[in-house]
């Protein structure tokens, strides 16, 4: 536990100065005083005013976007753990209760059937976030309607439930790609591999909202998850609330993912990756596996949207296609060394 | 204590338990045995809550089961199910830990841990402490959560509040010395003032440590009552259906179960015989 808390203390530490390092990179290099100095400008306790084009280049663009990868990257796995923990199961991710494909689907629509819209008007960004996030929240209280019985909630049936109507949204999603013109197809594939190009203060607000709230109830909730790995019926007979749990997990994940989603399109592995990796580490007791797989995915996804935005600039890689890339083999890599030190 | 007043359990309209209806007394430890089928797991299960009787009442020091939220009860009752599979690895201590999370709030206080230790020390698992779970043998691991059950119901000295430990054949994978260790231990636990009910095959460890047997055959009460009582030839040859002889413990004193085919001399016929194979 005292190692566990070290690492909760370092990573921390890393976020913070990643926050500064990273929204310092870029077409225009912003210096670590630099970055201070706009702050503390911005803040009005210091009268000299720093040159005019960095401070929009970090205030405007930079803050909001790096911000809001952290918060992304943190929602998406916290979220993972939590899902990994109610289903008992470390392949749970995101996607598993239908959040994905509901999102996926609902922004083909609009895409698709709104394009002549989306084309016209300030307010069709907004159009296409808030449809995608009613996606994505719906087709996850779908799946956890057709798992509830009696004032129960049967984990195997929402499992189900989400790997069909993950099919059939995908199905969905196929006939809108293949009546799609060549303009419409080429936006729902990048939709689909996730960009944080969107991001203002606006939508660090909504995502600082969402996330905050999945965090402070899902800490509130570590012991619960902790004993659910005895087994469900274990868990209750040491009385810890099983059902409001797996009520409590799919709203907060519902809501932090449907925003996160909406807002940046689909990002996959963190949710998968991030705490499967941490529980190497550090075990997996859910008092140390949520709060670091909040430190951690925020890490991880803030340095994968900096190379998505700096390697072939001005020109931005697809986030979904960084994250995969420098999660797998990473992930590959503590695999190997596990089975190495197996034996 | 413990009150079961005609307890019928069914599942589409067949009879899994029938009539039963018991009452245990503070300090007893109490042996549920039957042959395989015979209704022990369904019991043990009505009385876990895990699954509500058909008809029937049961009730803990007089308030029905119904009554009482699985919270309240996760205070005064803990159970021990047979092949708990963990999900997630987690070091020994964790795991015994998790009987004090009824008692904790957020995180485990100096006494939660001391408890801890204490049970761990009982059973034998205080040098596993640091260990992971996973890597256990599956005897440790039964002792491990033997120790967790411990935990969540042991109570500060000077407190007299009864509690009910119940046990569904926690002798799996034991060898002989835990065996005799573990219903040892849960003795002493009952004589504090607490009631134990445990499933358990073994006869004559029964008779040994058990106060009564709770004999069930095909969903109903067959006997029930001290090991004498209980354990008779008769009542035995029913409900196994195979022949049994019972003598008297030479030390103990208590009854002596004897299974085999008596009409032959021995059991283990010679190896050199040839065998008809039906």
């Amino acid at each position: 536990m005292q190692r566990n808390s070290y690492i909760l203390i370092v990573l921390s530490v890393i976020v913070l100065l990643s926050l500064v390092a990273t929204s310092g990179m870029g077409a225009i290099h912003i210096g670590f005083s630099e970055w201070w100095q706009i702050l503390l400008a911005k803040a009005g306790w210091v009268e000299e005013v720093p040159d005019a084009q960095k401070t929009a280049v970090l205030w405007v663009i930079r803050l909001p976007r790096v911000i809001t990868s952290l918060l992304v990257g943190a929602s998406l796995a916290l979220c993972g753990a939590a899902l990994q923990g109610l289903f008992r199961n470390p392949l749970a991710d995101p996607s598993i209760i239908g959040i994905s494909a509901g999102a996926a689907f609902s922004a083909a629509l609009v895409i698709v059937l709104a394009s002549s819209l989306l084309a016209s008007g300030w307010w069709a960004g907004t159009l296409l976030s808030l449809v995608t996030f009613l996606g994505a929240v719906g087709s996850t209280f779908l799946v956890f309607a057709l798992a509830r019985q009696k004032h129960r909630t049967n984990v195997t049936m929402m499992l189900l439930a989400g790997i069909a109507l993950n099919a059939l949204a995908s199905a969905c999603t196929g006939v809108l790609i293949f009546v799609a013109d060549d303009a419409q197809l080429r936006s729902i594939t990048f939709w689909t591999l996730g960009s944080l190009g969107g991001a203002n203060w606006t939508t660090v607000g909504l995502l600082a909202l969402a996330t905050g709230l999945a965090t402070v109830f899902l800490f509130r909730l570590a012991k619960v998850f902790n004993a659910l790995t005895l087994g469900e019926q274990e868990a209750k007979y040491i009385g810890m609330p099983i059902e409001r749990l797996k009520v409590q997990v799919v709203i907060l994940t519902a809501l932090a993912i449907g925003t996160a989603v909406a807002f940046c399109g689909m990002i996959g592995f963190v949710g998968l990756v991030v705490p499967h990796v941490l529980r190497l580490i550090g075990g997996g007791n859910y008092r140390f596996l949520l709060p670091a797989s909040v430190l951690a995915g925020a890490l991880l996804l803030c340095w994968a949207d900096t190379l998505a935005r700096t390697v072939v600039a001005p020109a931005e890689i697809p986030i979904g296609v960084i994250t995969a890339l420098l999660g797998a083999p990473v992930f590959l890599i503590i695999l190997y060394r596990q089975k190495n030190a197996l034996n | 204590m413990l009150q079961l007043r005609q307890v019928d359990y069914r599942i589409k309209s067949q009879d899994i338990l029938k009539n039963i209806s018991f009452d245990t007394i503070k300090g007893e430890l109490i042996a549920v045995v039957g042959a395989n089928g015979a209704g022990k797991s369904t019991l043990m299960k009505l009385i876990s809550q895990e699954y509500l009787p058909t008809q029937g009442k049961i009730a803990w020091k007089g308030t029905p089961f119904a009554k009482a939220t699985i919270k309240q009860m996760a205070y005064e009752r803990a159970i021990l199910t047979q092949n708990i599979h963990m999900s997630q690895d987690f070091p020994v201590e964790e795991v015994v830990l998790m009987g004090r999370y009824p008692h904790f709030k957020h995180r485990p206080g100096k006494y939660d841990w001391e408890v801890v230790q204490k049970v761990s020390e009982q059973t034998g698992i205080q040098p596993l402490a640091k260990r992971n779970y996973a890597s256990l043998s599956g005897g440790e691991k039964q002792r491990v959560q033997l120790a967790r059950a411990l935990a969540q119901l042991h109570q500060q000295t000077g407190t007299t509040i009864s509690k009910l430990l119940l046990l569904d054949e926690p002798l799996n994978n034991l060898d002989i010395r835990y065996q005799h260790r573990c219903l040892q231990l849960t003795k002493g636990f009952a004589r504090n003032g607490n009631v134990v009910l445990l499933v358990i095959h073994d006869l004559n460890l029964a008779a040994l440590y058990a106060d009564k047997i709770l004999l069930l055959n095909q969903g109903q009460l067959e006997a029930y009552g001290t090991p004498k009582e209980v354990l008779t030839e008769q009542c035995l040859n029913k409900c196994y259906q195979f022949s049994v002889k019972v003598a008297t413990h030479p030390y103990h004193h208590c009854p002596v179960v004897y299974f085999g085919d008596f009409d032959k001399v021995s059991c283990q016929s010679s190896i050199h015989q040839p065998q008809t194979i039906i």
